[in-house]
């Protein structure tokens, strides 16, 4: 039985509150990679704007130009610990942290990191969402399935793709992954790596999991499963990979996975 | 055009497509040498910073580092836009000059970068890593400092 006091909605705020928070303080680690002697530096990205309306341009370079681009950071920064403070989700931090994360991704030509930057920007459209339309019962609905369908795709799509391919269903993809240049993952990783039996069981599991997931809505003992293999999962990307933000930004959608879990969808059908 | 306009907002149009097929990832090669001097060997330009036990929360050098790599993933795609005939305008591409950016970022964080000096890079394909065989995507001309 679902508590009477589980509030997905908050649960996902403060999650991803401490996701953009990190994200925010990891831009600052690496200021200097986005400054003018940098590599990101605005000199050669505002190429990318010049088909936007000169407003437009204007408005980019006033926001993102360094070092006002910091402003950027810092307000993030600032509004995730308003967010992760505050006793109930609140409209114009969330807002503020969608725009804030949009500015970002375009500072970085689309994505800094992929697959995160795509469930952060999920997960606060999600909230924004919510919060423009409180109090919609029907609304706030509607945000909790969609993050809860787009969750699940992630996994299924991910994992149906890999099992279109032989190299994944013999373990030789695990395996050059896991001695891939960008990830130079640790040497207990590339020692598992040289055993191809360990890569087949690997690759099989990763399979399973991904591919399964949709069951996770059955019920909520089945989802609170598939929610402690799914962090396993994310864990094992940080080891192996350094993965990090992938495990705080799905880590965000996991509360609505799990309310939905309790609509017994499988017994309604 | 559209193109440019779903790459700057792809983060927003979410792709669960993640490890899916392996193809050998691009690297980045560098050499530099002082005014005057033969050009030095090849060296990777990147190398993995190390991780520590807070990287599970702060990990910003390595995301950086994965970033770098998808910058050279992203030259790759735009250079096979150009034919033969068009390569010397891709250096005014903001895909090269991210590159170039990059290669005398490492110099200098490397303290190689001297006023004067000259370095070239080339961003390769691993063909065969046993015989450590290589297709080259891209070669810089010189560049000085």
């Amino acid at each position: 039985m679902l508590s009477p006091e589980f509030n997905p909605l908050y649960w996902i705020t403060k999650i991803i509150a401490c996701a953009v928070l990190l994200q925010g303080l990891e831009l600052l680690q690496i200021r200097r990679a986005f400054a003018p002697d940098g590599i990101w530096t605005w000199e050669t990205l505002r190429q990318e704007f010049d088909f936007f309306p000169r407003i437009v341009q204007w408005a980019l370079r006033a926001t993102l130009d360094y070092p006002r681009v910091l402003i950027v950071v810092l307000a993030q920064i600032v509004l995730a610990f308003i967010l992760l403070a505050a006793a109930q989700p609140q409209p114009v931090p969330v807002i503020g942290l969608l725009i804030t994360t949009g500015l970002m991704a375009l500072r970085w030509r689309g994505t800094f990191n992929g697959g995160a930057d795509y469930m952060t920007v999920l997960v606060l459209l999600v909230l924004s969402t919510d919060a423009l339309f409180h109090p919609s019962p029907i609304v706030r609905l509607g945000c909790l399935w969609y993050l809860s369908i787009h969750t699940i795709l992630s996994y299924f799509i991910s994992g149906a793709l890999k099992l279109r391919d032989a190299d994944w269903r013999s373990g030789r993809a695990l395996q050059r992954f896991l001695s891939s240049p960008p990830y130079d993952p640790p040497v207990f990783f590339v020692n598992l790596s040289k055993h191809p039996r360990l890569m087949l069981l690997g690759s099989w599991t990763i399979l399973a999991f991904e591919v399964s997931f949709p069951l996770c809505v059955a019920n909520p003992r089945i989802c609170a499963v598939y929610v402690c293999a799914a962090l396993v999962f994310h864990l094992m990307n940080v080891a192996a990979f350094g993965l990090n933000r992938f495990l705080f930004a799905w880590s965000a959608a996991y509360p609505a996975l799990y309310y939905c879990s309790t609509q017994n969808i499988i017994t309604n059908i | 055009m559209n193109r440019r306009v779903f790459q700057l907002f792809r983060a927003w149009v979410p792709s669960w497509r993640f490890f899916e097929t392996h193809s050998e990832q691009a690297v980045l090669f560098y050499r530099v040498a002082a005014a005057g001097d033969e050009m030095g060997e090849w060296r990777p330009a990147l190398q993995r910073p190390r991780r520590s036990w807070y990287s599970i929360v702060l990990n910003g050098e390595g995301n950086l580092h994965l970033a770098c790599y998808a910058l050279l993933d992203q030259l790759e795609e735009d250079i096979s836009e150009f034919d033969a005939a068009q390569l010397d305008s891709f250096s005014h591409t903001p895909s090269y000059q991210l590159i170039q950016n990059l290669v005398c970022f490492l110099l200098h964080k490397r303290d190689e970068l001297r006023s004067g000096c000259k370095y070239q890079f080339k961003v390769s394909r691993i063909l065969s890593r046993g015989a450590d065989a290589f297709e080259e995507i891209l070669v810089s001309p010189v560049h000085r400092v």
